[in-house]
C-alpha cells in the first residue's frame, strides 16, 4: 500500500485527527488524517481507495475495543479523525463518484438523553462506509418513522441506557412494525440484552460497534 | 442481629447469620414507597421515608444517600432540572473546556442545597435508625465529576488532548469532595460511597493516571475519620479491579458484566469485601426466583463467602416487589450454604 495511505490507516487506527492535535504523543507534530485524506486526493488517489483505507483504520480501532484493548476516549479519537478525513470525501459522495455501503438512522430512544454510546455507534458505522443520519437523543418513534419513509433502504438503530427507557424502545419498533413490517432495526445499550432483542421483535442486537457493522456488512453485501 | 451489626461483622470475619443485604435501590425505592422522583432527590424527608420502608419491608441491611450523581455538579455550577418523577436532567452550565477546567473553584458543601440536603438525611437517619441499619453516605469520584461538569464525550477528548488540565480540576474536585466527606461522617455515617462509574470506561492506563491516587486519597481519608469506604464502579471493570482493590476500599462494588469474583477474590486483604453483582435487568427483575437464588448463591460461592449481596448496579424501577422478596429470600438461604 502507497505510503500516504499507508499513515492514513494509521492516523485512524490511533486516532490523529491533524497536525496540531497532540494525541497520540509519538505521533506529535506528524500529519493527521486530516491533512493526509486531502493530499491524497490531491495526488489522485480514488475517493473510494480512501474509504477503503479508512474502512481498514476504524476495523482495526473497533477490533481492539471489542478485545478491551483501548477504551472509549481512545475510540472517540479514532472516530474523530475518521470524521476530519470524510470530510474531504463528503464532496465525492454528494456527486455519486463514491459510493456509501447504505444509509443508516440512529438515536437514543424517547426519554432517554444518553449519547455517549450512540455516538460511537454512529461514527463508528460512519467510518466503515455508511451514510449516518443521527437523530440525536430523545428520539420519538415518528421522527424514526419520518425518516425511515425518507430511506426506504435504511437500517434503524435505536440506543437506551436506561432501564426506564428500554420501553420506549419496544413501543418504538411496534409502531414502525405497523407500518413497515420488514423494516431493519438494530438495538443497543447498557441494559439491553439478545433475550430483549428478541422480546420486542428487533433484528439484531450488538453489546459493541464492531457487532453491528459486521450485521450490516452481511446486509450489504 | 441488625443490619449495622451484621454488616460490621461481616467486614470483621465474625459470625454472621447471613451475609448482609446492600442492594442500591434509589428509583425503585421512591416508587415501592409512592414518592415521586423530584421529591426523592430534593427532599431529604421524603427520601428517608422511602429508603426505611423498604429497609424494613426488605430487610434491607443498609440505607443511602443515593439518588443522582447531580449534587455535587450543581455545586460546581451545572443547572440541573428535576422532572416531577423521573431523573434528574442536566441542562447547562458545564464546564465549556478543559482550560476552564483548569480554572475550577472548589465548592463549599454547607452552600449548595443538594450537598446541605445529604446532610440532612444522614442526620435524619443517624438518629431514627442509627445502629439498626448501616448508614452509608455518598460522593462523587474524580473521573465521574470530572464527566458530570464537563460532559461524557468532552472528558473523553480531554483525558487524552489535555490531562494537565484535566489533572487541575480534578485535584480540585477532591479537595471539595473531602469536605463533604467530613461533613458526612460527621452527620454519622457509618460509611461513605465513591461513585466513580465512568472509570470503567477509560481502561487501566486512564484510570490509573487520573482515578487510583486520588481515589485511594479519599479511602484514606475516611478510613482515618474512623469510617468505612465503598468504592462503586459500574460495567465491566476486570481490567482495573487489582487497582480498584489497592485503593484499600472495605467494600468493592462488582457488576455482572464482571463475569466472575472468583479471579478477584484472592486479591482481597482481610478488611476488604465484594459487593454485588446480580444482573438487575435478566436476573433481578425479569428472573423467576430460582434463577435469583440460583446467581446469587452462584456469587457468593465465586467470592470465596466475602461477597456483600446486592446487584450490579441500581435495582431497576420495574422490579415488581415479589422479585425484591425473592432477592430477600436468597439472600437468607446464602446464609444456610
Amino acid at each position: 500500500m502507497d505510503d500516504i495511505l499507508n499513515k492514513l490507516t494509521r492516523c485512524i487506527e490511533f486516532g490523529k485527527t491533524d497536525r496540531a492535535s497532540p494525541w497520540p504523543p509519538d505521533m506529535k507534530g506528524q500529519d493527521g488524517a486530516n491533512e493526509l485524506a486531502l493530499m491524497a486526493l490531491e495526488e489522485g488517489y480514488p475517493p473510494d481507495r480512501i474509504l477503503e483505507v479508512l474502512i481498514d483504520g476504524m476495523e482495526a480501532v473497533g477490533r481492539k475495543f471489542s478485545e478491551n484493548k483501548i477504551f472509549v476516549p481512545q475510540m472517540l479519537m479514532s472516530a474523530k479523525a475518521m470524521k476530519a478525513a470524510m470530510e474531504h470525501l463528503k464532496p465525492a459522495f454528494e456527486s455519486g463518484t463514491a459510493k456509501r455501503k447504505g444509509s443508516f438512522v440512529i438515536g437514543t430512544v424517547q426519554g432517554d438523553l444518553h449519547d455517549i454510546g450512540k455516538n460511537i455507534v454512529a461514527m463508528y458505522i460512519e467510518g466503515n462506509g455508511y451514510e449516518v443520519i443521527d437523530l440525536g437523543v430523545d428520539v420519538k418513534p415518528e421522527q424514526f418513522l419520518a425518516e425511515i419513509e425518507k430511506r426506504p433502504d435504511c437500517v434503524v438503530g435505536m440506543s437506551a441506557l436506561l432501564t426506564t427507557t428500554m420501553i420506549n424502545m419496544k413501543r418504538t419498533v411496534a409502531l414502525i412494525r405497523e407500518k413497515h413490517p420488514e423494516q431493519v432495526i438494530c438495538i443497543g445499550g447498557a441494559p439491553v440484552s439478545e433475550k430483549f432483542c428478541r422480546d420486542i421483535n428487533a433484528n439484531f442486537y450488538s453489546p459493541d460497534p464492531q457487532g453491528a457493522v459486521t450485521f450490516l456488512n452481511k446486509l450489504a453485501s | 442481629m441488625t443490619g449495622y451489626e451484621r454488616t460490621l461483622a461481616f467486614l470483621n470475619r465474625d459470625p454472621v447469620d447471613r451475609p448482609p443485604f446492600h442492594p442500591i435501590i434509589m428509583r425503585w425505592a421512591a416508587r415501592y414507597a409512592g414518592v415521586r422522583y423530584r421529591d426523592f432527590c430534593l427532599d431529604p424527608e421524603a427520601k428517608c421515608h422511602a429508603m426505611m420502608r423498604c429497609a424494613r419491608d426488605f430487610d434491607l441491611d443498609w440505607v443511602t444517600v443515593m439518588s443522582d450523581p447531580w449534587a455535587e455538579a450543581s455545586a460546581f455550577g451545572v443547572e440541573v432540572e428535576y422532572p416531577e418523577d423521573n431523573l434528574p436532567v442536566d441542562v447547562g452550565g458545564h464546564l465549556p473546556d478543559a482550560a476552564a477546567a483548569a480554572g475550577l473553584q472548589p465548592f463549599d458543601p454547607l452552600k449548595n442545597s443538594r450537598c446541605r440536603n445529604r446532610l440532612a438525611e444522614i442526620r435524619n437517619y443517624r438518629s431514627r435508625v442509627g445502629g439498626e441499619y448501616f448508614i452509608a453516605g455518598w460522593v462523587e469520584g474524580p473521573v465521574a465529576e470530572y464527566v458530570d461538569i464537563r460532559g461524557a464525550s468532552e472528558a473523553s477528548f480531554d483525558f487524552l488532548m489535555d490531562p494537565d488540565n484535566v489533572g487541575k480540576a480534578m485535584d480540585v474536585i477532591i479537595e471539595s469532595v473531602l469536605h463533604f466527606i467530613t461533613f458526612q461522617l460527621e452527620e454519622g455515617a457509618d460509611a461513605i460511597g465513591i461513585g466513580d462509574a465512568f472509570c470503567s470506561q477509560i481502561g487501566p492506563d486512564l484510570y490509573r493516571q487520573f482515578a487510583f491516587e486520588r481515589q485511594k486519597q479519599l479511602v484514606d481519608h475516611i478510613h482515618a475519620a474512623g469510617a468505612l469506604a465503598k468504592l462503586h464502579i459500574c460495567g465491566n471493570t476486570s481490567s482495573i479491579l487489582p487497582d480498584m482493590i489497592a485503593t484499600g476500599a472495605d467494600i468493592i462494588d462488582i457488576d455482572h458484566l464482571v463475569p466472575s469474583m472468583s479471579d478477584y477474590a484472592g486479591m482481597l486483604a482481610p478488611h476488604q469485601v465484594f459487593s454485588g453483582k446480580a444482573d438487575p435487568v435478566s436476573v433481578i427483575q425479569d428472573g423467576e426466583p430460582k434463577e435469583i437464588r440460583q446467581t446469587v448463591a452462584r456469587d457468593y460461592r465465586a467470592s470465596g463467602g466475602r461477597c456483600i449481596i446486592s446487584a450490579g448496579c441500581e435495582i431497576t424501577p420495574d422490579t415488581r416487589p415479589e422479585n425484591m422478596h425473592a432477592f430477600r429470600k436468597a439472600v437468607v438461604a446464602t446464609g444456610e450454604l
